[in-house]
């Protein structure tokens, strides 16, 4: 099974839910997953078409768990099994992986869906904009109504292309709902489907109507349970929604980069380009930098409106951008055009950019984008070097490398992402030894970056501005050595 | 299998739709337990035990069985 990009628009438009995640490649590079996802209730509907039509036809509740991002493109396996107390459950996998589990009820059978509905609520009008929330306006007890109307015919046109034809329609529109209710209402924009429980009754009052109210809020993760109600024409949906609202994180500004690095002007006349540096701990050093009165040159691929938002903070006298595949040794040719046009001495390289980060399996099946995964993070190091290393001057130009602590304390699941930067590291300093450059390889702690801003991403993570700081003071006090290992501390 | 051991698979259950048995507790296989369903799980357990657990059940996790003895440690329970 794959869902297409065109079937992802295609249950956008039908459903409502036009979350940016799914749609806007730029804005979901910026995510965890680096690229747009499926909506967890189109991969149901695929998942649905798995059953009997018997059994679709006495569907009286669905519940689903979302474990892992579903990417358009990408094949997927469905198995589905017989589960206690009647009801069938279907798997969908992913290099060897479930992603998502969907529990399929009919009348009579062990259901684990509300069927409670709630209580009226003050009026919203629906807007076609993901809403956005703060975690701090979130609260239990918030409820609103307002009016949904899916594409009904559109829906219907989906599910024929999804051999889903026999879902009935209240099933269809129920799906839908929960989706625009989580993708668009709440938590909305930046926000997480995890899971849902789904039942369907014959209610038809209050036509085109949703009902919804914040039953509890996890504070530390982002967590948000949900309870709805859905009536349309022909029937009614009830369900308990659970997401997640992943805070945004902000850019460096030279506050907040200053309250860890006193600004200072040894860089002044210095040029050093920083690869990666809208984002993350790479703004965060091409930040650093800037407040040190060097001019960074600012090479991104996708993230413009954060790369924008970094010139604004520190200048476009001290941050020049430039955007370019950071793989391509043509776009990063031009980089090094401009530099000499300039006539700007370069003085260092600091190597931040990596592909977005995903945890693995140890199945055979995951072993072939785990290989992906360290050839796209090598070629994010050895392009730039060997494009930009002849403006470097020997034996005072640098190698900043963005490496990480978790060489030192591999964790699970991320094997490839250890042997990654094990393979950075070994590659920038064998590069300094041959071009007699300095490098240093900086083994950051966990930071709270966009690559793990997930529930748990910043509980223990440190400021990227913090590891800046003493990348710069390392930088500005590197000895003669050809490579220096530094580990900054996490507090 | 203690009840602070079963509370915690039921609550692995519901929280992945997995159906498990005791043998799971000592299983290393994460295939389906990534970070947004460890935060559900952790929040399943609390809500069942009555209390917050520490931050620290939240980060970190190897298996179901660690996670028990996890608990058990920060809630004296056993």
């Amino acid at each position: 099974m794959r869902l297409e990009p065109g079937l992802v628009r295609a249950f956008a438009e039908a459903s409502g839910d036009r979350n940016p995640l799914h749609l806007d490649a730029e804005y979901a590079r910026s995510s965890t997953f680096g690229r747009p996802i499926v909506h967890g209730a189109l991969l149901a509907i695929s998942a649905l078409a798995t059953l009997p039509r018997e059994r679709l036809s006495t569907l009286s509740s669905v519940s689903a768990s979302f474990t892992a991002p579903v990417f358009p493109g990408v094949d997927y396996s469905l198995h589905s099994v017989a589960a206690a107390g009647g009801s069938i459950t279907v798997a969908a996998q992913a290099e060897g992986s479930v992603v998502a589990r969907f529990r399929c009820t009919a009348p009579g059978a062990d259901a684990d869906a509300p069927t409670e509905s709630v209580p009226g609520a003050v009026g919203r009008a629906p807007s076609r904009e993901a809403a956005v929330w703060r975690p701090a306006e979130l609260s239990a007890g918030l409820r609103w109504e307002e009016s949904y109307l899916p594409a009904g015919q559109a829906l219907r046109d989906l599910s024929v292309v999804l051999g889903a034809e026999a879902v009935p329609d209240r099933v269809l529109r129920g799906l839908a709902w929960v989706s625009w209710l989580s993708g668009m209402r709440m938590p909305g924009r930046d926000g997480l489907l995890a899971g849902f429980a789904l039942s369907f009754s014959g209610e038809t009052s209050g036509a085109g109507r949703s009902r919804v109210q914040v039953d509890e809020v996890d504070t530390r993760t982002g967590a948000v349970w949900l309870a709805g109600h859905y009536t349309a024409g022909d029937g009614s949906a009830s369900a308990s929604v659970r997401a997640l609202l992943r805070s945004p994180l902000p850019s460096p500004t030279p506050e907040s980069v200053g309250r860890h690095l006193e600004a200072g002007g040894r860089l002044a006349g210095h040029h050093v380009v920083v690869v990666g540096g809208s984002r993350g701990w790479g703004a965060a050093m091409a930040g650093a930098l800037a407040t040190q009165q060097a001019t960074v040159w600012v090479m991104y691929s996708g993230a413009h409106r954060q790369a924008a938002q970094l010139r604004a903070s520190f200048g476009s006298g001290r941050i020049r951008l430039h955007r370019c595949d950071a793989a391509s040794p043509a776009e990063v040719g031009q980089l090094a055009q401009r530099l000499r046009q300039e006539d700007a001495s370069l003085s260092a390289v600091v190597l931040a950019a990596a592909p977005p980060l995903r945890t693995t399996t140890a199945q055979p099946e995951a072993v072939p984008s785990q290989l992906d995964f360290i050839r796209a993070s090598v070629a994010l190091v050895a392009t730039p070097l060997a494009v930009l290393a002849p403006l470097l001057r020997p034996r005072e130009g640098c190698l900043v490398v963005a490496s990480s602590a978790a060489l030192d304390d591999p964790p699970p699941r991320l094997g490839h992402y250890v042997a990654a930067k094990a393979a950075v590291e070994g590659y920038a300093s064998s590069f300094a030894a041959e071009h007699r450059l300095r490098a240093l390889l900086v083994r950051a702690p966990k930071m709270r970056t966009d690559m793990v801003n997930g529930p748990t991403g910043s509980i223990g993570a440190a400021p990227p501005e913090r590891v800046a700081a003493a990348a710069t003071r390392a930088l500005l006090t590197l000895g003669d050595a050809e490579v220096t290992l530094l580990r900054p501390p996490c507090q | 299998m203690t009840d602070l051991a079963g509370m915690v698979l039921s609550a692995f259950e519901e929280a992945t739709g997995e159906a498990v048995d005791e043998d799971r507790l000592a299983s290393d296989d994460p295939a389906m337990w990534d970070s947004i369903t460890h935060v559900y799980l952790v929040h399943l357990i609390e809500r069942r035990l009555g209390v917050q657990l520490p931050e620290e059940v939240l980060t970190g996790r190897a298996n179901l069985g660690e996670l028990v003895a996890t608990v058990a440690s920060a809630t004296g329970l056993g």
